[in-house]
């Protein structure tokens, strides 16, 4: 049972979407660590800030806030323009 | 066939041998014959009438599944019950039938429907006991045929067995009968929705009788015929044993507006027996765990301090790694004690899971009956980027329920269509989730691997409501041991809950004599995404790939 479901797992995409952030006034660094994923787009707080295309390994992001009391920022990984990926990060 | 051992005294022999830990749990221990020669009812004529009359009132004007069951299964339970009430009427208390037989008749009724929401559950003194067998059958298939497994026996009671019968022996003959057919027959007296599920839970309660919701058995013992792994054929005798300390059922907590009291989904019975075989088989060091658990003033603060894969709440979770890519995690329920929240549970999830490794999950839900739905539905979340539709639930369309709705503010969504529904006919109400849209999309995709799914016929309920889930909003594959779920799709509230709810309005319903109890499924719910609309109940969730049980998969188990 456990052998077939890895053999099954196996031949399905593997996606990673990791994020490292440093908040600063006004603005945000956010070190991706991404596989399976051509692109992602950003918002904060609902609203789009960035989008931006990735390889698999790190991508480093700087994301202007206009506001200082940011909450969420999410973070959607597109692969062929379908959504493969998402992280939440409360700020 | 030779070699009749009889186990005298073995309940004797089984209290004193079994750990302190478990005794506590388990209480003390009788034979079935030694049980039945001091149980007897205390229900009255005038009871009876009272717990007819209930289970009309609720299967009749609340049971949201009546018009699918009469359709399905070409039963009646309501003309049953009628019939029963006229008998009733036309006795006198020197005359009536000894009080298992009325038992005995109003579960044969509630069995009728094929829902394990709906339940009869036995008085004062049978619903506090729980007769079992002390081993775990589990079956595998060889050479197309199915084959019955001994995998587990209760801690404590080895020495009282035959040398020969241990975990790895076959189990051919159920009192003479091959085992497959005494399964079938068992099969049928239980209430299981299709085929599968009815036949799992044929086995499961081959050996398991919690007398809260199950008859005592009718035999006092059973002669097992065995198949030694050297090939030798055997038999012994085993006493039914009965423990006598009520099983925490935390599920019971008809209090109005208490979480637990109006979003569980649960097969009662296979909780209640998964609780027994906690106790029977698992190692010690769980049992202390739930113990511990069980006596903490803050779970949040037990899961901060907790570290590694061993869970703090074995009831719920086993977690491993099983090569260098692929974790696994067994969630063996969805029934959440009424101390815990749904946060806590989440958070233990979401410990064990940013534990294993990343590149492919197996979420094994084998043998789980369901519980607390938004338990359940918050999970899917930290699987999948797609959002979270949480699957609606419904009310039937009648009086009773309109009436319900008006008076309890947190139902009052379902007013309006149960009002329509007086001038349109409809059958049911709209359909509103249990599990808020933030409650199960406020955390967010955790876990960014594939991830497959394993179920068998046991799953249930808040556990099929996570399987249609995972399907629906396309999550990965599910691999199924059996060819379909238990396909429990509904929210169960027991009477008291809706006595307490109906209180002074022309629908009040009375108290039920000596602690005993029904339930019924109150609001069904149906699917979302590709199969929109579809009811889960009866139909379950249809595995995308199948996999018959081996020995291999249940020796490698026991190892």
């Amino acid at each position: 049972m456990i052998k077939k479901a890895s053999e099954i797992l196996a031949d399905m995409p593997v996606r990673q979407l990791d994020a490292v952030l440093s908040k600063q006034a006004g603005s945000l660094d956010v070190e991706l660590t991404t596989i399976g994923i051509s692109r992602v787009d950003t918002y904060i707080d609902g609203r789009p800030v960035l989008s931006q295309n990735v390889t698999d390994g790190t991508t480093k992001l700087h994301i202007n806030t206009t506001s200082i009391n940011v909450q969420m920022l999410e973070i959607v990984g597109l692969n062929t323009n379908e959504v493969v990926a998402t992280r939440k990060v409360i700020l | 066939m030779s070699n009749i051992t009889k186990s005298q005294n073995s309940a004797q022999k089984f209290t004193k041998t079994i750990s302190s830990t478990r005794k506590e749990r388990i209480g003390a221990i009788q034979t079935l014959n030694d049980f039945l020669s001091n149980s007897t009812g205390r229900l009255t004529l005038d009871d009876r009438k009272i717990v007819v009359e209930q289970a009309l009132t609720l299967l009749e004007r609340s049971y949201v599944h009546l018009p699918l069951k009469k359709a399905m299964h070409a039963v009646d339970p309501i003309q049953r019950l009628r019939l029963l009430q006229l008998r009733l009427d036309e006795t006198s208390s020197n005359k009536m039938d000894p009080e298992l037989e009325f038992h005995k008749e109003m579960i044969d009724i509630f069995t009728s429907v094929r829902d394990l929401h709906t339940n009869y559950m036995l008085p004062t003194p049978f619903s506090s006991y729980f007769a079992f067998l002390p081993f775990q059958i589990e079956s595998y298939t060889k050479d197309n045929q199915l084959h019955f497994l001994v995998t587990k026996i209760a801690k404590g009671y080895e020495s009282h067995l035959p040398p020969t019968f241990k975990s790895g022996v076959d189990i051919i003959y159920w009192n003479g009968v091959p085992m497959q057919r005494a399964v079938e027959i068992n099969a049928n007296k239980n209430a299981g929705s299709n085929l599968a599920a009815r036949f799992a839970r044929g086995l499961q309660r081959m050996a398991r009788r919690p007398m809260m919701t199950s008859l005592p058995p009718d035999e006092e013992w059973v002669i097992i015929g065995y198949r030694t792994q050297d090939g030798l054929d055997l038999e012994y005798r085993q006493e039914w044993l009965v423990s006598s300390t009520p099983l925490d059922f935390s599920s019971t907590d008809s209090s109005v507006g208490s979480e637990n009291s109006y979003n569980i989904g649960l097969d009662l019975t296979t909780d209640l027996i998964s609780k027994m075989d906690k106790i029977l088989f698992a190692p010690e060091n769980v049992i202390e765990d739930e113990l511990r658990l069980a006596k903490a003033i803050s779970v949040k603060n037990i899961i901060e301090k907790a570290e590694g894969l061993r869970s703090v709440m074995p009831q719920f979770f086993l977690a491993k790694k099983i090569s260098e890519d692929i974790g696994y995690i067994r969630i063996f329920s969805f029934n959440l004690p009424r101390e815990m929240t749904t946060i806590d549970f989440i958070n233990e999830f979401l410990r064990l899971l940013m534990q294993l490794p990343r590149k492919g999950l197996i979420i094994d839900l084998r043998g789980n009956g369901g519980g607390r739905i938004p338990a359940a539905e918050s999970l899917l979340q930290l699987l999948t980027p797609r959002k979270i539709t949480p699957e609606p639930y419904q009310f039937i369309s009648s009086p009773l329920t309109l009436e319900m709705t008006c008076r309890t503010t947190w139902l009052n969504s379902w007013t309006p269509s149960l009002t329509e529904s007086v001038t349109t006919g409809s059958s049911f109400s709209r359909g509103f989730p249990i599990t808020t849209t933030n409650e199960a999309n406020n955390l967010g995709q955790q876990y960014h691997g594939p991830v497959i799914l394993i179920t068998d016929a046991l799953c249930y309920s808040a556990t099929d409501l996570f399987a249609a889930g995972f399907q629906d909003h396309q999550i990965g594959n599910i691999l199924g041991i059996d060819g379909n779920t238990g396909a429990g799709g509904a929210n169960v509230w027991e009477h008291s809950l809706l006595k307490d709810m109906l209180t002074g309005s022309k629908y009040e319903l009375k108290s039920l004599p000596s602690n005993l109890n029904m339930r019924v499924s109150i609001r069904r719910n149906v699917r979302v995404g590709e199969y929109a609309g579809t009811p889960i109940e009866d139909l379950g969730i249809t595995p995308d790939i199948r996999h018959n049980m081996t020995s291999r998969d249940l020796r490698k188990m026991l190892n």
